[in-house]
């Protein structure tokens, strides 16, 4: 059962170890992610701020060419050097905006491609520019030598430069509309996926965290369980300990008489015999298994319980008390008592025997027969040498009739 | 316990996976959106249109539409019952090369009410309910061609010229442009409905001539019906009645075609000037032969792609020009390979 304990706490342990490590992935795997998207977004965006200027910037500076040519036509003498000045600047302006252009990287080819129709178209304009200026230029300082009359250059203007300036720029809003619409799709992509991916977070932390109360709340049940057991098993320890206790007790005890038994006897005493010397005293009821034959052995426990009770209260004080067998008792002296003393009360034991017991209105009187041992170190091996001679004593006193106390040695 | 643990662990794995997917996806594109459909309805079906097509196709591609495309067997088919099928059809805006000056209003109409806008391609056509025409200026055109002729023959000369039909707009028009650029007398008969009313005065033809510039003389005009044998023909004719004739100016791909082949089969390619107009492939071969001395090349493929472009900001409610000129280039052996040029004639390359 603590086995399986032990391997339920482990899996928690281990189910709390992984979801963690989960929690720590995604987290950190979200914020790449997040750190991803963010960089795209970024990048698109600046990538269309780009174009958007580069383009704007062309086209102003197409619009401004276109300008310069109208006011170089319609007045070739007044200001014609400074408006192909400015014509020069503004193709230097164009060819820097589509350098600048042809730098964003990612383009789709399609842009690309409508990009470079837009590059062409505008490099034969300004060929035509040049040409025109060459063919309408060369003679600006004197009007009447000009090679090209007002009218005819405006029919050149309308017929052949305005259609390649009207369809650069129109190539280039193209190129610019599928730039824009292809950033606004990554832009669409690139929000939806956030979206998608901040709901999957949601779900995830949502049911991470949901995991983890359901294991907690399991783990608190668990460990609830388990306290519960242990409550028990303390409980049946304290008991076990009780009714070990009241074992031993009952081992060393006589349940009937309430003294020590020849066990508890042999552990007192056996260690003292090599080094204690001490008095002891065997005291036996005479006759007493008539008692038993003619009242019957309850009476006969009852009469013993009688004795054993009167001899506790008189000679507790001095001496250990014994029942050592049914009714034999056996008195170990303290070290407080003298021989002589010991002898006394030995005798006093016998006369408190021999007193009347009345148990269920029967008065019974018998004697006792005791033998006193003034016993001196190492003079018996064991507890049973020391009996066999008490008990010696015993035999000889109840040989002369028993009612008296014998002396060994 | 255990249930418990493999829903979760599941709801990690799918949580990241997904994430995964999404995150890679980031980069990708979406899909292209669909605004609907915009019908182009052309004269016939040649490689002009293919072009055409090409463009329009393109634009509307990256403008999120798509392309109804009608291409009738021949000039002769009625395109009303296009326009009107575009309409029923649910057309957003329609694209018309009308192949005839009148008879299209009705259907226009039709199509004005619906609010579907009107663009002509290619070719113009007086309409209430037209709303913009992209398209070379075949006026413009015919002055291209002139101001290159005079460059290519700076001593001027007889001229003749090669008409493709004699009641075609784009004929009187590439006829009118040219004329009334090219500094010229004329001395035949000019056919009814084409204007010649810039000839030189005879003072100017004398400045002209003292100041070492060039005068033309026009000598013929004659019409091939759009058959490349009759034009052929005629160059023969021509060549046969003006023995000095320095140049032939052709007014349309089969007649430039015709008149080329016979030039080529006289070996008069150093005698006499062609200029003509539009890019077959033997036109083309015949430029770099020298045969043909000059081409004008409009962009179909132009006229296809800014035609969707302005018919989706007139959907939008954008306004637009009444007349975008989508130009016109004058193709000769020396510009052939230009990187303008490669791209009018192959704008798929581009």
């Amino acid at each position: 059962m603590a086995a399986n304990n032990k391997k339920e706490n482990g899996k928690s342990a281990n189910v709390f170890l992984i979801a963690g490590i989960a929690l720590v992935v995604f987290v950190a795997y979200s914020m790449f992610l997040g750190y991803r998207l963010y960089t795209q977004l970024t990048g698109t965006y600046n990538n269309i701020q780009r174009s958007l200027v580069d383009v704007s910037t062309i086209k102003d500076n197409l619009l401004m060419v276109n300008r310069d040519v109208l006011l170089i036509i319609a007045d070739p003498n007044s200001n014609a050097v400074d408006n192909v000045h400015e014509i020069t600047n503004c193709f230097n302006d164009i060819d820097r905006c589509m350098k600048d252009y042809e730098q964003v990287e990612d383009r789709e080819e399609k842009e690309f491609r409508r990009y470079n129709q837009a590059k062409t178209f505008i490099n034969a304009y300004h060929k035509k520019i040049l040409s025109f200026q060459e063919m309408y230029m060369s003679g600006a300082e004197n009007s009447e030598s000009l090679r090209l009359d007002a009218d005819r250059a405006k029919l050149l203007y309308t017929q052949e430069l305005q259609p390649l300036q009207v369809t650069a720029l129109e190539m280039f809003d193209a190129a610019k509309d599928i730039g824009q619409s292809n950033s606004e799709s990554q832009i669409a992509m690139v929000y939806r996926t956030l979206d998608i991916f901040m709901g999957l977070m949601l779900v995830a932390l949502v049911g991470g965290e949901a995991a983890i109360i359901i294991i907690a709340r399991m783990a608190k049940a668990q460990s609830a369980k388990l306290d519960k057991r242990e409550k028990e098993l303390e409980a049946f320890d304290s008991k076990l300990k009780v009714s070990k206790r009241k074992m031993n007790e009952m081992a060393v005890m006589n349940i009937l008489t309430g003294m020590k038994n020849r066990y508890a006897l042999d552990e007192d005493i056996s260690g003292r015999l090599e080094t204690d010397n001490m008095c002891v005293t065997l005291l036996d009821i005479d006759n007493f298994r008539q008692i038993n034959d003619i009242y019957g052995y309850d009476f006969g426990d009852e009469f013993l319980g009688m004795v054993s009770d009167k001899l506790k209260e008189e000679f507790s004080e001095h001496a250990e008390l014994y029942n050592i067998q049914g009714n034999q008792f056996c008195l170990v002296f303290k070290d407080s008592v003298a021989g002589s003393q010991a002898m006394r009360l030995s005798e006093q034991a016998i006369q408190v025997m021999n007193n009347v017991y009345t148990i269920s209105n029967i008065g019974l009187q018998l004697s006792a027969t005791g033998s006193f041992y003034n016993y001196h170190a190492r003079e018996c091996a064991n507890l049973s040498a020391l009996l066999v001679k008490m008990i010696s004593g015993i035999r000889q006193g109840k040989a002369r009739g028993g009612n008296v106390l014998i002396t060994v040695m | 316990m255990n249930k418990n643990k493999r829903i979760f662990s599941r709801t990690a794995i799918c949580a990241m996976a997904f994430s995964l997917v999404f995150a890679s996806g980031c980069g990708s594109k979406t899909e292209e959106a669909d605004n609907g459909k915009i019908t182009v309805i052309v004269k016939s079906q040649d490689p002009y249109w293919d072009a055409v097509k090409n463009g329009a196709t393109e634009a509307a591609s990256e403008l999120g539409y798509t392309i109804d495309w009608q291409a009738p067997e021949n000039e002769d088919v009625a395109q009303g019952s296009f326009v009107e099928d575009a309409v029923k059809g649910g057309s957003k805006a329609i694209l018309i090369a009308p192949s005839v000056a009148d008879g299209l209003e009705d259907s226009f109409k039709v199509a004005a009410d619906k609010e579907i806008p009107i663009l002509a391609v290619d070719t113009d056509i007086k309409s209430d309910y037209k709303l913009s025409c992209l398209a070379t200026n075949q006026d413009a055109a015919g002055g291209i061609a002139a101001r290159q002729t005079e460059a290519l023959v700076p001593e001027g000369g007889e001229i003749a010229v090669m008409g493709h039909m004699q009641d075609s707009p784009t004929a009187i028009g590439r006829f009118g442009g040219y004329f009334k650029n090219l500094p010229h007398t004329t001395d035949c008969r000019i056919p009814n409905g084409y204007a010649d009313d810039n000839e030189l005065a005879p003072n100017t033809i004398k400045a002209r001539q003292t100041g070492g510039q060039p005068v033309f003389t026009l000598v013929d005009v004659k019409f091939c019906n759009n058959d490349a044998d009759l034009a052929l023909e005629g160059t023969l004719e021509l060549i046969n009645n003006h023995p000095d004739l320095k140049v032939i100016y052709c007014t349309n791909q089969t007649s430039t075609i015709g008149v080329g082949r016979a030039i080529d089969q006289l070996g008069l390619k150093d005698q006499v000037q062609v200029v003509g107009f539009d890019s077959s492939d033997e036109e083309i071969k015949f430029v770099k032969e020298g045969v043909l001395d000059g081409i004008v090349v409009q962009s179909p493929y132009n006229m296809g792609y800014l035609g969707v472009r302005y018919a989706v900001k007139s959907i939008n409610d954008y306004s637009i020009p009444s007349a975008i000129d989508t130009g016109a280039t004058f193709v000769t052996q020396e510009n052939l390979n230009n990187e303008e040029v490669q791209m009018l004639l192959h704008p798929e390359n581009y």
